[in-house]
């Protein structure tokens, strides 16, 4: 008796990968042909929703504070009384220095005015990379490469990425990411490698001359703070110590950069 | 659920909550709905959105390649399980 081969069924799945594939293909093509227009207008349709996100996060952004006990808040209130006695000090001597500074910049013809302040309206965790989008863009005279300020002295990226009415940011602290800095210290030239969210590494020679509390300057400028030392790791029997860093301030909760 | 008009405002829906919600917890979303969903394509179009809007490395296509992994995979498996 003979037994006739059954021929392979066709597979039914042949015609979704395709599909599939062919998506991928055209979408791929757009974004690396016609990635600045789409971000134009993704941008475009994402920021007022990212201005109502905001806005509708704000009342709520302090909701575990109800649950916390009365001792606690006091406790913490004074200490925050005590901070502010403190700040305010440092405040006085800090308006003193800036003003005579930047007298003394007019004076040589550098003017420290001039940057935008704009506001940040998407931000990591958002973002899965270590990107803020402002809402200031080549309209407003914002170019790549434009530096990025947390406050008068703390500098934190460079405008990577311009559409007409947004920007986006790149943070120094961009995992894997290389910044060149200067030790305001002692004037020696390094690389930080960023880690992600306002943390910095740096790997050394043991005897290498950094401690605990050094700050890291953008080259080129002694009052851009790129950041701080705050722990040192030194292993008896490693020739090397890996210094960690990281940018003053809370970027990510931050409401403006300002931009230069 | 696998209706064109539900796809469609499931769609806008998705879209709003990808702009404002953790990005890990975005991931996840389109993860359970790539699962729950016969050929789920909007997820490529989400990464395509992503790198768009967010991604500004040498290799900016990080979001549309990862959906397009996720979504060959379980397009490739799901004949294979008994459901």
């Amino acid at each position: 008796m003979n037994y006739h081969l059954r021929s392979k069924p066709k597979s039914e799945n042949r015609p979704k990968i395709f599909l599939v594939l062919a998506v991928f293909v055209i979408l791929f093509l757009l974004s690396y042909f016609f990635g600045a227009f789409f971000r134009k207008i993704f941008t475009n349709i994402a920021k007022p929703i990212w201005v109502v996100g905001i806005t509708v996060e704000k009342p709520f952004s302090n909701i575990t504070d109800y649950f916390r006990t009365r001792g606690a808040l006091i406790s913490e209130n004074q200490n925050l009384k005590d901070q502010i006695t403190a700040l305010s000090l440092k405040v006085t001597d800090y308006n003193t220095v800036s003003t005579e500074l930047s007298d003394l910049k007019n004076e040589s013809g550098r003017n420290v005015a001039g940057r935008l302040v704009t506001n940040i309206i998407s931000r990591p965790p958002q973002s899965p990379f270590d990107t803020l989008v402002i809402d200031f863009g080549s309209s407003d005279g914002i170019t790549v490469d434009s530096k990025a300020y947390l406050s008068d002295t703390i500098i934190v990226g460079t405008v990577q990425s311009v559409s007409p009415r947004s920007s986006i940011v790149s943070l120094f602290s961009t995992p894997n990411k290389k910044t060149d800095v200067v030790l305001l210290r002692t004037g020696a030239s390094y690389s930080l490698e960023g880690n992600g969210g306002g943390n910095f590494k740096l790997e050394v020679p043991k005897d290498t001359d950094i401690v605990w509390g050094d700050s890291f300057m953008y080259p080129g400028s002694r009052t851009s703070l790129v950041a701080n030392v705050y722990y040192i790791d030194s292993n008896s029997q490693s020739s090397f110590k890996t210094i960690y860093l990281r940018v003053p301030g809370n970027v990510f909760s931050s409401k403006y950069l300002f931009v230069e | 659920m696998n209706t064109i008009p539900n796809r469609l405002i499931l769609f806008f829906i998705i879209f709003f909550v990808v702009l404002l919600i953790p990005w890990w917890l975005s991931a996840i979303i389109l993860i359970a709905l790539t699962l729950y969903f016969p050929l789920y394509l909007e997820v490529l179009f989400y990464g395509f959105i992503f790198d768009t809007l967010y991604s500004i490395s040498r290799f900016h296509f990080v979001g549309l390649v990862s959906a397009f992994v996720g979504l060959m995979i379980v397009t490739l498996a799901r004949p294979h399980i008994r459901t």
